[in-house]
Parts: C-alpha cells; sequence; structure tokens
C-alpha cells in the first residue's frame, strides 16, 4: 500500500515512527528536514500522487486545536477539530481535499501528545461544566489508516477520561477492531458517511461498501458505541429520493435508532477556487461537469435543488429519528 | 467534441546529459538524429516526442540546457524530463542504476525531491550535486555535478511527477569507470530500463496534456463573437463541461439561437449547463 516513506531529522527517533516503519519493512525509506519540502512544492499534480501516495511522517509544532467553522456541530457548546494527518486513503470526487492541498500524499503528525496538550488547554480555557466536541475527521478519514496511525489506540484511553470532551471519528471506512475490543464510552461519536450505493461506486474510489459499512455501524451499535449519520454531501441523480430511501432504510433496518448520536446532511459545496482546482484535475468528470451554479463565491446546485435534496432526506430520517438530533456538519454553508 | 489533436496525441520527454558518452547510447536507442546545434546539440526522434540535449558538465549547463529545450516546445508545461548520466557512490557496485528519490546541491543545501510514482525496476538513492568533481563520497548518496541545475529548471516548467534522474554509478571507493567508453557501456548496459522509465514519462505527459487540452470549439466561439477576457475564461470552463455533458451536441450550434453577443452566449450556454440532469450511472 505504502511503498515510500518521508521522514523528517527530528522525528526518525520517536518511538512512534520506529512503529511504523516497522509496518513498512520494505518501503523507501527518504530522509528530510521539514515535510514542507515535499508537501508543499507548487509543481505537483494531485491526480497523478494520489495513483501512489506516499506517507510523510513529521512533527506540528502549532495550531493543533482549530476553531469548526461556522454553525458545524453535533450538540456540543464549543467545537474545534484536529488533524493528525492530512490526506485520506480513499478517492471520492467530491472530496474537498483535492482542491486544498497541492500534495496527495499522507501527511502524519506523530507526535499526538502535542495534540492532548492542546485539547487540554483547550477545555482548560473553557467554562468548566461545557461541553466541547472535538472534530477528527475533517482533513482525513479518521480510521482508514487506523492500522497505520494507531490513533484511536492512542486517542480514545485520552477522551474516555474526559467526559465532556466529545471526540467525533468521521470516517467511511471498516476499521473498527479496536473500537470493538475496547470498552465504549459516550463522548466518543463514529460518525458515518454515506452516499447511496449507486453514486458510491461511481464517486468513491476505495471506499468500502455501503453494506459492509453498514454491517461496521451494526457491530459498534451492538457493543454500545454511540454513532453518527452523515449524509454528506447530498448528490443530486435523478431518482435521488428512490437511492436515498433506499439507503436510509437499509441503515435503519440494520442499526437500531436509539444507538445514533447524531445525523447531519450536508449538500455538495466548495468555494469556487478549490472546485476550479479540482475540475481541473479531473475535466472528464460527470459528477464536477454539473448541473452546478456558481454564486457568491461558491459553486453549488442550485438553491431549490439543495433545498429539495435536504428537505426530501430530513423527512426520511424523521421516521426513525427525533429532529433534536439533527446537526449541521458541512462547512462553507 | 474533441480535443486538438495535435495537443495530446502523444506525450513528450526531454532527456539531458552531460557527455556525448552518455548521450551516445541513448541516441542509437532511441534513433535520435541531430536536429539543431546552436549553442547546445539537440538529437530528437521522427516522432519529435523524444528529445536529447547535450548539456556539458556542471549544474549551470544543465539548467541551460533545460531553458534552451523548453524554448522548442509549445506545451512544455507537461513534458516529461529525464537527466540520464553517471554519478559516484561511495558502496554501490560501479555500473549500478539508480533513480534520484531526493537532490540536494551542495551549494546551498536546497533539496528537492522527485515524486516516486513510477515503477523503477532499480535501486533508488539521494544525490548530491556537487560544483567540483570530488572523490570524497558521502554516505548513502550520490554525487555528480548537473542534477540540482536540471531538476530546479525543469520543475519551473513541468510537474515534479514527470521528473527524474536515472545515474549509473561509474565510480566508488575502490573503483572507477570513468572514461568515455567505459561510461557509454555501462549507460548501454541499462538501456531496458531506461526506456521503460521513458515509457512511463511519455503517458503521462500525454494524459498530462489530454487533460489539459482546450476544447476546440473556444477558437470558434472567440472568432465568432467577441469574449472580454474574463469572458473567455468562463467560455472555456463551460465548454470543458459542455463536452462532458452533451458530447454529440455542437455547443456552437446550441448557443447560436437567438445569441446575440456574448453575453447572450454564455448565458444561453450556463443555462443548458445548470438545468443539466444527471443519471446515478453517468456519475
Amino acid at each position: 500500500m505504502i511503498d515510500t516513506i518521508y521522514i523528517e531529522a527530528a522525528v526518525r527517533q520517536h518511538p512512534r515512527t520506529s512503529v511504523i516503519l516497522s509496518r513498512f519493512p520494505k518501503a523507501r525509506l527518504i530522509p528530510c528536514e521539514r515535510y514542507g519540502e515535499v508537501f508543499n512544492p507548487r509543481s505537483q499534480d494531485f491526480r497523478i500522487q494520489k495513483q501512489r501516495p506516499a506517507l510523510i511522517l513529521a512533527e506540528k509544532f502549532d495550531n493543533f486545536i482549530l476553531p469548526a467553522p461556522e454553525g458545524f456541530g453535533i450538540g456540543g457548546e464549543e467545537n474545534f477539530y484536529f488533524s493528525h494527518i492530512l490526506n485520506c486513503l480513499y478517492d471520492c470526487r467530491y472530496c474537498f481535499l483535492q482542491g486544498m492541498f497541492r500534495s496527495a500524499n499522507y501527511l502524519l503528525f506523530i507526535n499526538y501528545e502535542s495534540f492532548m496538550s492542546a485539547i487540554d488547554r483547550k477545555l482548560g480555557e473553557t467554562v468548566a461544566n461545557k461541553t466541547v466536541t472535538f472534530f477528527s475527521g475533517y482533513d482525513c478519514d479518521s480510521l482508514a489508516l487506523e492500522s497505520v496511525t494507531g490513533f484511536t489506540e492512542a486517542f480514545l484511553p485520552f477522551f474516555r477520561e474526559r467526559p465532556r470532551a466529545i471526540l467525533e471519528l468521521r470516517t467511511k471506512s471498516v476499521n473498527i477492531q479496536f473500537l470493538l475490543d475496547s470498552e465504549p464510552f459516550d463522548n466518543c461519536i463514529t460518525a458515518f458517511s454515506f452516499t447511496p450505493e449507486e453514486i458510491s461506486k461511481k464517486t468513491e474510489d476505495g471506499v468500502p461498501p455501503v453494506k459492509s459499512r453498514i454491517k461496521a455501524m451494526n457491530q459498534l451499535a451492538e457493543r454500545g458505541w454511540p454513532l453518527g449519520l452523515r449524509l454528506d454531501p447530498l448528490i443530486c441523480h435523478n431518482g435521488f429520493e428512490s437511492t436515498y430511501r433506499r439507503l436510509v432504510n437499509d441503515i435503519f433496518a440494520a442499526v437500531p435508532a436509539k444507538a445514533f448520536h447524531s445525523v447531519s446532511l450536508g449538500p455538495m459545496r466548495f468555494p469556487t477556487a478549490m472546485f476550479d482546482t479540482i475540475a481541473k484535475l479531473y475535466p472528464e468528470n460527470r459528477l464536477l461537469a454539473g448541473p452546478l451554479h456558481r454564486s457568491n463565491g461558491m459553486v453549488t446546485y442550485q438553491k431549490e435543488v439543495e433545498e429539495e435534496m435536504t428537505q426530501f432526506c430530513r423527512s426520511l430520517l424523521s421516521e426513525h429519528l427525533p429532529t433534536e438530533k439533527f446537526f449541521h456538519c458541512t462547512p462553507w454553508c | 467534441m474533441a480535443f486538438r489533436e495535435s495537443q495530446y496525441m502523444t506525450g513528450t520527454v526531454n532527456i539531458v546529459s552531460a557527455l556525448p558518452a552518455e548521450a551516445k547510447p541513448l541516441m542509437d536507442h532511441f534513433k535520435l538524429r541531430s536536429s539543431q546545434t546552436d549553442h547546445f546539440k539537440i538529437y530528437t526522434n521522427s516522432d519529435d516526442n523524444v528529445r536529447l540535449i547535450i548539456s556539458g558538465v556542471g549544474k549551470s549547463a544543465a539548467a541551460g540546457a533545460v531553458k534552451h529545450l523548453t524554448k522548442l516546445s509549445s506545451s512544455n508545461t507537461s513534458d516529461g524530463w529525464l537527466n540520464v548520466g553517471v554519478a559516484g557512490h561511495a558502496s554501490l557496485p560501479v555500473g549500478t542504476l539508480v533513480a534520484a528519490h531526493k537532490i540536494t546541491d551542495a551549494g546551498t543545501g536546497r533539496a528537492w525531491y522527485p515524486t516516486m510514482v513510477l515503477d523503477f525496476p532499480f535501486e533508488t538513492a539521494s544525490l548530491l550535486t556537487v560544483k567540483k568533481e570530488t572523490h570524497n563520497y558521502p554516505a548513502d548518496a550520490l554525487v555528480e555535478m548537473e542534477a540540482a541545475g536540471f531538476y530546479s529548471t525543469a520543475s519551473n516548467f513541468s510537474i515534479n511527477e514527470l521528473i527524474h534522474c536515472l545515474k549509473v554509478v561509474s565510480d566508488n571507493r575502490n573503483e572507477k569507470k570513468l572514461d568515455s567508453r567505459s561510461v557509454t557501456e555501462m549507460i548501454t548496459t541499462h538501456l531496458d530500463a531506461v526506456e521503460s522509465v521513458v515509457h512511463s514519462l511519455l503517458r503521462l505527459s500525454k494524459n498530462l496534456r489530454k487533460r489539459r487540452a482546450v476544447p476546440r470549439e473556444l477558437e470558434h466561439f472567440l472568432n465568432r463573437w467577441k469574449f472580454t477576457v474574463t469572458q473567455s475564461h468562463q467560455l472555456e470552463k463551460m465548454l470543458r463541461r459542455w463536452q462532458v455533458i452533451f458530447p454529440e451536441i455542437n455547443p456552437i450550434e446550441a448557443a447560436s439561437t437567438d445569441s446575440k453577443n456574448s453575453r447572450d452566449v454564455l448565458k444561453s450556454l450556463y443555462h443548458r449547463l445548470t438545468d443539466a440532469t444527471v443519471e446515478a450511472s453517468q456519475l
């Protein structure tokens, strides 16, 4: 899977580096001073790199915890996100990461303890009885690279001891073994993103089938882990009513409604500059060709189309869950 | 609707070698003929999609050769670039073929990282570009005199994924084969491997050209109506979308009805594109 690993000189001797390298005994190891030398150069092609992403092991020095976008939340009184890794194992054509970063390489910041200290500082800055949500899957999939990163293994014990800090693990992965092997706790929400199977097959390269992800949700629910459901992004297509109805029915036929902590819906939208970058990478792609509309610096479906899809899916979900569990979790809305 | 064929029918690879002894086996293998001798010696194949330039020794010479070649290509932002030559290494056996995965300019300390997306059926290693010939070999790195000049200049024109350096070890702590005949023989030994890299680069270059090609109809629109610069950018984006959504419909015909000026044209195309529906199976 990974045949090239860039390693910052400063983390070469880090114990987590040794563990990760032991998983890739045949990988080409390339030393670098700072990850920016590899990740940031202008003359890179995200699409070509995505065919064979390398792993970059680096140390992060600042901006560990960032405020979540306005209105982004799942019930916590304050909302932040943190990114231990930039970029994703999967290749979803609508993903904003393709327009955000010049490189498709996986950039892993291995100083997890610095993230934890920053989370503690942030909690210390908030009123003692407030709940604070920390989203971990904003610039990556929280679980997809678990076998490489050991992320949940490191962070679950940390959050377990801080009940007012809610951790969202956002994923399309079925990499849930560590969660199944762990005692569940209420302030860790594993949130699965879905598009209908027909859409997923066409636009989400490498993502496990919908059926497998529903099975993973069910396993977690049976184990007692709270779940999130994210219909995000909503993809416009002829007959979306029947594909989304089937998706929602399949999910709630397999997973008890009481297991859901929260649901959210989000239309497909991009800032125009980001969209133009992505469209240049995939000019032949039908999803990106539209029907899309430019307005107020954003590329979106027409307002009435967005509204129709959102209302339809809201009403579908209302058949299974109370509206108190509906939240807003999409950037740029 | 099609792209301009000449823009994407083939990719291009430019090979830069410092010495005639390094270049000769490549010229023979790829059937390259002299095409220009003005300042630099340049050789091309009959399709003009594999070119070779003899740069001379040193990073400035390599940089100059790259710049010179870019002037000969109208679509040089999607060209592949390959530096082929010899280098020293402390311990690798003489005759070993190696691709550079990190190139450091010993003079400035600056480093570049060719993206490892090709299947190199041979070793890769770090490489140090020095100003003067040396037999003080750095630990675990190739040492030579051109790659930093070559790479830094080529990356101003093309993308990292398309720029690579291949070096055959000509000397180590125990052995030196630096005469012209030995150099030519050592490069000759690895021609199959070099060819496989050239073919991979040609494929990437071709795909990149196809991806970036300007829709053929753009020129027709620009000739028929008067567009501002901003409008022509908008038009190009719309025509790209058009060829995906309506590949069987000529956009000129679609836009002509009731279009008196460029604004009408853009409005007409925009509505057609925005109103288009899509089946899940088409995504």
